[in-house]
């Protein structure tokens, strides 16, 4: 069953009750909220997700609640908390959504530890996975979502989840968070595209979540092997350039982006140099969306 | 396929096991020690190399490895090798209390 299976009054039932059990990717959440907009999002932006029932494995049992006492009315806010624990301070309740989507991050980041997770967007196409490490600033998730509406499916906008296993990338196709110009910037490329509630005035700027497209959240399980690994570099007014990148060089930035990386220690560092030793890797600097997409379309249709 | 060696050693007193990964001129060492990784040119990492594994023995195979494979006289190599392995000390990547 998925969560579009459920009607409106029984997924309130569950969000406020014992919680609603539903999968992200290779996770398993528990989320209890009495907060409205969380319960809008959900339905929304997790409609193609499965629920679970109550004897699945949850990895994750996470409360969002507005904090209780007089400054429920004072200042409305929102905390987040995970098997009880507190991990930040509380977020205006108008940030609910928010709070929901960066906790579920750290959740992931913090203790799945049977994946090397590096900070990165994840697509794919035939057969072929691209993946797209950056810091804030990079263009990484505009880039990620302009491709998401060009024929490629998305594993996720924001980690790549490496399995201690096999070695592959799996998903974890949760919404795409869009900030600031980028939200205008994917509206006006990719009409199709849906959004979210907007979330403003937010430590990042003003968020919309973007949805991911239904064949993509169908497909949560298929993990990849990867391809192309492009560091994009967003810059104003520059010369598109791609150069490739040196293994040794795309070694150490990945170990940079990877979240986990000094808890894996020896075992990461084996896997990052697998990783980086079946990858075509290059540096990407780009002027603006369309020339990041050609860009990626001259990389990825390069023979080796 | 990438050479990967492992500075293996048995002796009790060297309590790190670098682990090198070459790609071509450039080496990633990573040291289970600290949990630093460092990008070195493949010449220097040959070297941090057989440093190491000098300090189980044979003390001189980075000179006679610096004056075989790249044609330095005894006292470039004296001077080369002495140079790095004050730079590796000063990273923790070699210790003389392993001797």
């Amino acid at each position: 069953m998925l969560i579009s299976d459920l009607d409106r009054n029984a997924l309130k039932a569950h969000l406020s009750g014992q919680g609603l059990r539903f999968r992200t990717g290779p996770f398993g959440v528990s989320l209890r909220t009495s907060i409205p907009a969380i319960a809008c999002h959900i339905e929304k932006l997790y409609p193609h997700s499965e629920a679970l029932d109550n004897d699945a494995f949850i990895d994750f049992h996470i409360t969002t609640n507005p904090v209780s006492g007089l400054r429920r009315r004072l200042k409305p806010q929102v905390v987040f908390s995970f098997d009880g624990y507190k991990p930040f301070k509380p977020l205006p309740l108008a940030q609910a959504t928010a709070a929901f989507e960066w906790g579920l991050n750290w959740c992931i980041a913090s203790i799945s530890h049977q994946y090397l997770i590096i900070h990165s967007a994840v697509v794919e196409k035939d057969g072929l996975g691209l993946m797209l490490p950056g810091s804030p600033g990079s263009g990484k998730s505009t880039l990620c979502a302009a491709l998401t509406h060009s024929g490629w499916r998305l594993l996720s906008d924001e980690m790549a989840l490496l399995s201690v296993t096999d070695g592959m990338i799996y998903p974890v196709p949760r919404p795409v968070s869009l900030k600031n110009q980028s939200i205008q910037i994917i509206k006006a490329f990719a009409a199709e595209a849906q959004f979210g509630d907007r979330v403003a005035g937010t430590t990042k700027g003003d968020i919309e979540h973007m949805y991911v497209p239904e064949e993509n959240a169908l497909q949560a399980s298929m993990g990849i092997h990867a391809k192309y690994l492009v560091f994009p570099h967003y810059q104003s007014g520059c010369e598109t350039e791609v150069a490739p990148l040196s293994k040794g060089r795309a070694s150490m930035s990945l170990i940079e982006n990877a979240f986990n990386f000094n808890i894996l220690g020896h075992q990461g560092f084996e896997m990052i140099s697998d990783l980086v030793g079946s990858l075509e890797c290059h540096d990407f600097t780009y002027p603006d969306l369309q020339q990041a997409l050609d860009g990626i379309e001259q990389i990825t249709s390069a023979k080796p | 396929m990438p050479l990967r060696v492992i500075a293996s050693t048995q002796q009790k007193n060297i309590p790190s096991l670098l682990v090198f990964r070459f790609w071509g001129e450039e080496c990633v060492v990573y040291n289970p020690l600290s949990g630093d990784t460092h990008l070195l040119p493949a010449l220097h990492a040959e070297i941090l190399q057989l440093i190491t594994e000098g300090i189980r023995g044979d003390s001189d195979r980075p000179i006679d490895h610096l004056m075989a494979e790249y044609a330095m006289s005894y006292e470039e190599a004296v001077e080369f090798s002495s140079a790095l392995y004050k730079n590796y000390k000063s990273l923790g990547l070699v210790d003389p209390s392993w001797n």
